[in-house]
């Protein structure tokens, strides 16, 4: 065998020696990385899991690499701030019971609470339109948020989120957007009774600040549904999740500034959010 | 030239052989930065000796017709806790043990009270060879040349005389001769006779009671809070703190939580991790107390001059599960501080709420002055007594007359008062030691 045959071979030996490990350094770090992107397998044994349990799963999900990180927040008061204003240009009764401040003036009635959730009811109802019952739902919609517009209610990060009907009233549901991203504990429920608006419930939240240093990979949605039928175990009837997205969400608090943690938010068709925290996968409660 | 290309990719391929296989073998990163990256236990301080989480209430020592009482902060006290402790170990006693000639007739002459009882008996620093078992007290006795222990062994489980040889005794005569009593208050013990000879009433000490003989000058304390590391802290309780989030209450209170556990920073500190409250407490006595001081020890640490004061075995309401429930008190110069303390509920699973707000002292608030006295205090609970249940059934009973600070002030100055505790007739009295003006517990 002359020396170029040797080196020929030589090459094409170390060269197989070489992508074996290679292969074997890439799979390591591979494993070490938690983003793996759930395969449309897993999805489907979480789907038998779920069912299992009377659980369905309706929802498109995000299956791709998701990374995020606690978002510092305080309360926003400035809608507070607008209404009050409003109200001292009016004859307006104003006491405070139990830590929640009532102001009643002509045309609403507020309810301030110390954690700065704001109650308000119209007097009498907005109108919206006329025959307001028959409007197909983006015109209801539409219609809605015109109105609150108009006063100064609807703030531009509001998002439509979903309407349910309780007690023949239709509440219709927002959560506030930040960068794209629902943050679920800033919302609007808007009580719409006939063809007029009867009262708001609004809690807004401002973001502080997002640490990108402090960013990390959250659990993938297949293993918050998993951790939350853990914690919901058989339902006694069949209930579909029709929503699964990732979002952030803390209870409200009676706080000066906090950090609320990413969550994965399961809607199911009975108008029931859970919220399952995307880094520890403990379910967060509102309470 | 072809040639020349297949020596360098040969070179290059066996090289980089080299540095994947080097790689695969040790990893990625260098032996010292993974060693940093290992997971060891974060805590205050080590955890202590079983002799050092389990201290005497007090110690009392009869000498030349006088009582001198003992207690935690003073350096007494923990001189005769090493001595004392020491000679236990080796002190044997069994079921046959009985009520001997010396411990019927002997003198009282150092007697040790516990609260938490001592854990005696195999596993324990005390008593080695013995069979398991709890006390109350023990009382040394002297009759001439001859000495003997007494133990009282808790709930109720009666009095055992135990061997004490001469030189026992006489180590510790040689410990407590040690001691410059000169200095130190003397006590007298409550009876129902002296009671009734200033009170005029039946009253009967429910317990042995002893109260300072003498005139006291005390000075109110200024003292500051604790001042943990936070981070420090936050990592005992957190073992991922990529986890833990913070809120900013408006009133300056801090809380973290990652969701399954709390910490609230405020004046003290608040921990709970209410998972784990369903968990049994299956622990030994002796068991919970070491568990109880590492706890301790791990988060926050013993402060100079605290004691753990009790530790029992509780069953909370609306809960399944008994749970180890401990408190631990710190103490100036022998005299207990209120609202200086620590608790803890605590079992199998762990830490479950912990609540710690503690004080040091920084310095006397002004010139020490005479406070009133124990009779005068007495007398004052009487009266208060009366005026609340008209006329009271005697004999009043009368659980506790002690003296104490209690922690009040402004939130930006902690001011510790001198105050008399008394509860007669089942009524708690808090007495501010100057002018015997009722204080209420948190409203010095």
């Amino acid at each position: 065998m002359n020396l170029n045959r040797a080196k020929t071979v030589l090459i094409v030996a170390f060269l197989s020696l070489n992508l074996f490990l290679a292969y074997h350094l890439l799979l390591k770090e591979a494993g070490r990385l938690p983003l793996a992107a759930v395969s449309v397998k897993e999805l489907q044994l979480v789907e038998e899991r779920l069912a299992q349990s009377n659980y369905f799963l309706q929802a498109s999900v995000r299956r791709g690499v998701q990374k995020s990180a606690f978002l510092s927040v305080t309360p926003d008061l400035s809608v507070q701030v607008d209404l009050l204003n409003r109200l001292a240009g009016q004859e307006t009764v104003a006491y405070n019971q139990e830590g929640v401040s009532f102001y009643q003036g002509q045309e609403m009635e507020v309810k301030i609470h110390s954690t700065g959730l704001v109650q308000l009811t119209f007097k009498p109802g907005l109108i919206i339109q006329d025959g307001a019952a028959q409007l197909e739902q983006k015109e209801l919609l539409q219609r809605v948020e015109l109105a609150l517009r108009a006063r100064h209610l609807l703030p531009h990060t509001a998002r439509f989120d979903y309407m349910e009907v309780l007690d023949r009233c239709l509440i219709i549901h927002y959560y506030q957007d930040y960068k794209g991203t629902p943050l679920f504990a800033g919302y609007l429920k808007v009580f719409v009774n006939g063809d007029q608006i009867n009262s708001i419930e609004f809690y807004w939240l401002e973001p502080l600040e997002q640490v990108p240093d402090q960013e990390m990979a959250v659990i993938p949605v297949t293993e918050a549904l998993l951790r939350l039928i853990e914690d919901l175990g058989v339902s006694p009837r069949s209930r579909r999740i029709i929503k699964a997205e990732l979002g952030y969400f803390s209870r409200e608090y009676n706080a000066e500034k906090w950090e609320i943690p990413p969550v994965w938010r399961f809607l199911t068709d009975d108008s029931v959010s859970y919220y399952v925290n995307a880094f520890t996968g403990n379910l967060e409660t509102d309470q | 030239m072809k040639e020349q290309t297949k020596s360098v990719l040969l070179a290059f391929l066996v090289l980089l052989s080299m540095l994947m296989t080097y790689r695969l073998w040790f990893g990625p990163q260098r032996l010292e930065e993974v060693s940093t990256n290992v997971l060891e236990p974060v805590y205050f301080e080590k955890p202590r000796l079983l002799s050092e989480i389990v201290t005497p209430h007090w110690f009392y020592l009869y000498h030349d017709q006088g009582i001198y009482r003992f207690g935690a902060g003073t350096p007494a006290y923990d001189y005769l806790w090493a001595g004392v402790s020491t000679l236990l170990a080796d002190l044997y006693f069994s079921d046959q043990s009985g009520s001997g000639p010396l411990a019927a007739d002997g003198d009282p002459w150092l007697t040790v009270s516990f609260q938490p009882p001592l854990p005696a008996g195999h596993g324990t620093p005390w008593f080695k060879e013995a069979r398991n078992t709890q006390l109350d007290e023990i009382v040394f006795q002297k009759n001439g040349d001859q000495f003997a222990v007494l133990v009282k062994v808790s709930n109720n489980g009666g009095e055992l005389s135990i061997p004490f040889d001469q030189e026992q005794g006489l180590l510790l005569e040689q410990l407590t001769a040690d001691l410059t009593l000169d200095q130190q208050m003397s006590y007298l013990e409550l009876t129902p006779e002296y009671l009734h000879e200033f009170t005029g009433l039946e009253i009967l000490p429910v317990e042995r009671l002893f109260v300072p003989a003498e005139e006291l000058i005390l000075d109110d304390l200024f003292m500051t809070r604790e001042n943990l590391a936070r981070d420090l802290l936050l990592d005992t309780f957190f073992l991922d703190r990529s986890l833990v989030r913070e809120i900013k209450e408006r009133d300056g209170t801090l809380i973290f939580t990652d969701g399954e556990k709390g910490l609230r920073l405020s004046a003290g500190l608040n921990f709970s991790y209410p998972q784990l409250e369903q968990e049994p407490a299956t622990a030994a006595y002796a068991s919970a107390l070491n568990t109880a001081g590492r706890l301790f020890s791990w988060h926050g640490g013993w402060p100079k001059g605290v004691r753990l004061e009790d530790l029992s075995l509780l069953r909370k309401a609306n809960r399944q599960q008994a749970v180890y429930y401990a408190v631990w008190r710190y103490y100036y110069r022998g005299i207990p501080v209120l609202g200086s303390a620590a608790w803890m509920f605590f079992n199998d699973g762990g830490l479950a709420n912990y609540e710690r707000e503690f004080y040091d002292l920084l310095t006397e608030a002004g010139t020490p002055s005479l406070i009133d006295s124990y009779k005068e205090a007495i007398l004052k609970a009487v009266s208060l007594l009366h005026a609340q249940e008209n006329s009271p059934v005697e004999p009043l009973v009368l659980e506790e007359v002690e003296l104490a600070y209690i922690v009040g002030g402004t939130p930006g100055q902690p001011r510790a008062y001198p105050v008399w505790i008394i509860r007669l007739g089942g009524v708690d009295f808090i007495l501010k030691a100057k002018g015997l003006t009722v204080l209420k517990e948190d409203q010095p």
